[in-house]
């Protein structure tokens, strides 16, 4: 962390302040209350689970690149796995930190563990939730960091120290975005949510916003290190980014005929996300911007011919990706879910200053993470970290 | 705003959950509870008790839609009741555990209702809907709460540890009647409207960042009177009483009168029932 | 017992006295008595409506009692006994009161016909609007002896305390759900065990329905919900 270019160090500086500032606006939340943010009791989770929702499908595509690494034993890749993995690490700190956010009494967290407090396993899929993330964390923690740790001393690593783990990663991680579709698809009282249709659609817009966030990681790391990064590896995942994206956009259109073909009592939640309901429309250019980038980038990426082009220009497709899911992780699902209320009501939602400042904050410390985890993966694997006995 | 900064009280930190307390031990909290509320209300006659359930006791709540006028005496004899967040001095946004809907004659969805109606009731053309905690016996709030802070009573009312809830919200994510309220800032409770009379589960003064919702006033029904709701009603829409008690009036209202249940779709088996009449 | 009963003669009392806010306005029992004064009750009980205290009238109706209007016309409204239709015709051999007997029990008086004779609107008749849409008078629950008693389908007398029973000989489907408790209010302890005898108290018809213009009146709702914030679009319109 403590040697590196200028632009590395700008990097951590901007990201420090944006830290700071978030730190300062969460402290005003714990002391004056969620009130702070935009929520009410009417739309009752806002842009911090928005977001933890993105995220938890970026942490799971690090598994993108297991299978094909370890699976199938594709060099190329294995070595942008760790990297990948870093990334995971990153989303998943975030994630973790975005609901702490979004607790009422985070003093209470205690509460969750057992023997001490109580934990309503395996009837509350929150719980599940918190136990699959942070066993997440940990297998992340543990395989990567094992593989740097033997790296750095030179020694071979030892394959039942990590292989299991890896194998277990591949299920976890389809699990940890299966769980938190889950936590909306089992609630019955928000038909917006209960559709079975969720999981999958879960699983294929983070298929794309995930590995599409790894290219452009890779990219810099390509671009400004000296890590050994092939073209293959990068090709694979903008097939991957290209196919779940498609699948993401066919599950798009399916929900789409079946909410408005037979125009029941429940589209409203969909009417107003996608037409606006009584007058409100508040969401309607965000989900048609995210839809319309959504086609347009998965276009691009087909005709191929972006793939050939500069290093900006090829991953423009992927930025408006990331940025077309995160609209409608955030925006196109948990906001409408709450409006209408299950009793009618429309009250729409807009964060709050504060929110948003705590929300660049989180992302602040995710990247931060993510950037000194990459730089010592890189370092690590460039030799030019080596301990001091060598 | 500043809230008024609470003293850190370790007891009050490491405090169990009301399951896990003993005898003595939610007596202590009780006691320490009624001097806390005694100390910030500035007051020396606040009672906080626990009374368990009842053996052969399981509450419902009936309520006639054709008498309804729509008056919402009931959503605020319930906010005096229950000590209630009375909202902010500007904005007066008091926490209201019944939410009153005006519905179109013809129609039982909620989507064409209107809740902020303003003009003489009853109107033409509409009747008139309270919603309030449903107090399910299969409750997707009580399945959805990570700490186990939301638990259904033997009784049947479904009550909130408030010292245990970690404000997470995903219990008012679940409920299909939108019954649950969050603390979204320290609740204000003016001095000359605060009821002293509380119970642990039910209507003690609550805390910033923790849910709350209707009890159907369990400091009141676990000493056998009527939850305040059901007393104010000009019109005697609402019939409470023990389900296991033959000659009950809640009874006699089930075996007689046409009752439904609202979105019994969704199936969480709810104590509460609406009949026309 | 008697602490009930004297309870319930100071609610009913004092539901008489909320009768002052009723619907039932001294200008319609104007319009009634002075113009058109087709109600010899009203002349005197015109004010039933309006005071807390029951008249109590002595025998000035033992005979029937002949009575003018504005117009000059006489009519015999009779009481305690069936009177054949003849002897109604007033001087003037005209009579509005129709048919079958103006004895104590049941007459229809052709209010509709009457007002429209006279271009009346419905709002100007106490009676139209009220109880039992024009099919019912004075003495259908009244008695005409004793102004202190109601009195039953059957001739049985009834005291103000018992006028449920009485509302039940029409009304016996309600009646029957209030003894249950279904219809009506009833405060207090939903556990009569724990009951003092004193708290549950269960309202009589009369208590929220006056026995002249029983509809429930509407009234103005208490204040409306309001949300913690105005969400975006919340200033365009009303929902």
């Amino acid at each position: 962390m403590f040697t590196g270019g200028r632009r590395y160090y700008l990097w951590l500086a901007f990201l420090s302040v944006l830290i700071g500032l978030g730190v300062l606006a969460y402290y005003r939340q714990t002391v004056h209350g969620l009130g702070v943010t935009g929520m009410t009791d009417q739309v009752s989770w806002g842009l911090y689970i928005a977001n933890f929702t993105f995220l938890v499908g970026v942490a799971a595509a690090a598994v993108m690149m297991v299978i094909p690494g370890y699976l199938y034993h594709n060099q190329e890749v294995k070595g942008g796995v760790l990297l990948g993995e870093m990334v995971a690490i990153g989303a998943i700190v975030m994630c973790l930190l975005f609901v702490v956010a979004d607790l009422g009494r985070p003093d209470r967290m205690w509460h969750m563990i057992p023997p001490f407090g109580k934990f309503n396993f395996p009837e509350s899929m929150l719980a599940w939730d918190v136990l699959v993330l942070n066993g997440y964390l940990l297998l992340n923690l543990h395989v990567p960091g094992y593989l740097l740790y033997k790296r750095y001393r030179g020694e071979e690593p030892a394959k039942w120290m990590y292989l299991p783990f890896v194998y277990i990663s591949i299920v976890w991680a389809i699990s940890i975005h299966t769980v938190t579709a889950f936590l909306y698809t089992g609630l019955a009282g928000r038909p917006y949510w209960n559709a079975a249709i969720l999981a999958p659609r879960f699983i294929a817009s983070a298929f794309c916003a995930g590995p599409a966030f790894i290219i452009l990681i890779l990219e810099i790391v390509k671009g400004w290190t000296r890590f050994p990064m092939g073209n293959r590896v990068i090709s694979f995942l903008r097939m991957v980014v290209l196919i779940s994206g498609l699948i993401n956009v066919f599950l798009l259109v399916s929900e789409l005929f079946t909410e408005f073909y037979a125009d029941s009592a429940h589209v409203a939640s969909a009417r107003y996300l996608f037409f606006g309901l009584h007058g409100h429309n508040a969401l309607v250019p965000w989900i048609w911007t995210s839809i319309v980038m959504n086609v347009l980038a998965l276009l691009a990426l087909v005709s191929r011919k972006f793939e050939s082009r500069g290093v900006v220009v090829r991953n423009i497709p992927l930025l408006m990706l990331i940025v077309a899911i995160w609209i409608e992780k955030g925006m196109g699902l948990v906001f409408p879910g709450f409006i209408p209320t299950p009793l009618g009501e429309i009250v729409e939602y807009m964060p709050s200053g504060n929110e948003v400042m705590v929300t660049l904050g989180i992302w602040g410390i995710g990247l931060f993470i993510m950037t000194v985890l990459l730089k010592h993966a890189v370092d690590i694997e460039t030799g030019e970290v080596s301990p001091p006995d060598k | 705003m500043p809230d008024k900064a609470e003293a850190f009280n370790l007891d009050e930190f490491l405090q169990k959950h009301f399951h896990q307390m003993s005898e003595e031990e939610i007596q202590k909290t009780l006691e320490r509870l009624t001097r806390q509320y005694n100390e910030k209300y500035d007051r020396e006659d606040f009672s906080v008790v626990a009374d368990g359930p009842q053996h052969g006791v399981k509450f419902a709540y009936a309520l006639n839609l054709s008498k309804c006028i729509g008056c919402r005496k009931c959503v605020h004899a319930c906010v005096e009741e229950n000590n209630q967040h009375r909202g902010t001095e500007e904005r007066g946004d008091q926490v209201e555990y019944i939410r009153v809907l005006e519905m179109e004659k013809g129609s039982l969805d909620v989507e064409k209702a209107v809740h902020d109606y303003d003009h003489e009731v009853p109107a033409e053309g509409k009747y008139y809907m309270p919603v309030q905690c449903h107090h399910c016996n299969d409750a997707p709030c009580v399945k959805a709460c990570p700490v186990e802070a939301t638990w259904q009573e033997p009784d049947g009312i479904v009550v909130v540890d408030y010292n245990w809830c970690i404000g997470c919200r995903y219990c008012a994510a679940a409920c299909p009647y939108w019954a649950r309220k969050f603390n979204w800032v320290e609740p204000r409770l003016p001095a000359e409207e605060i009821n002293p009379d509380t119970h642990y589960l039910g209507n003690r003064p609550r805390y910033k960042g923790v849910m709350e919702k209707c009890t159907f006033c369990i400091n009141r029904v676990r000493k056998g009177l009527n939850p305040a709701c059901h007393d104010i009603c000009p019109t005697g829409s609402r019939k409470f009483g023990n389900l296991l008690d033959p000659d009950s009036v809640i009874r006699t209202i089930i075996e007689t009168k046409r009752i439904y249940i609202l979105k019994e779709e969704v199936g969480t088996d709810p104590s509460f029932y609406y009949f026309f009449d | 017992m008697i602490t009930r009963t004297f309870f319930m003669m100071l609610l009913f009392l004092s539901a008489l006295a909320v009768a002052a806010g009723a619907q039932v306005t001294s200008d319609r029992i104007e319009i009634l008595t002075n113009d058109h004064g087709y109600f010899p009750c009203m002349d005197c009980h015109g004010d039933q409506e309006t005071i807390a205290t029951p008249r109590i009238l002595e025998e000035e109706h033992a005979e029937p009692l002949e009575w003018e209007d504005a117009d000059g016309v006489t009519y015999l409204v009779p009481f305690g006994e069936l009177v054949p239709i003849s002897d109604l015709l007033g001087t003037n051999g005209r009579t509005d009161m129709d048919g079958e007997n103006l004895a104590r029990i049941g007459t229809r008086l052709q209010i509709e016909t009457y007002m429209e004779n006279n271009g009346l609107a419905p709002e100007d008749s106490v009676w139209t609007m009220v109880h039992g849409g024009g099919n019912l008078w004075c003495l259908n629950c009244h008695d005409s002896d004793d102004r202190d008693k109601l009195v039953r389908l059957n001739g049985e007398l009834l005291t103000f305390n018992e006028s449920h029973l009485l509302c039940g000989e029409c009304h016996g489907p309600k009646l029957r759900d209030w003894d249950k408790g279904i219809h009506g209010s009833t405060t207090g302890y939903w556990d009569m065990s724990r009951d003092d005898g004193v708290s549950t108290v269960r309202k009589l018809c009369i208590e929220c329905h006056l026995s002249h213009a029983p509809a429930f009146p509407g009234m103005t709702p208490l204040a409306g919900p309001v949300t913690r914030l105005d969400g975006p679009g919340a200033k365009d319109e009303s929902h």
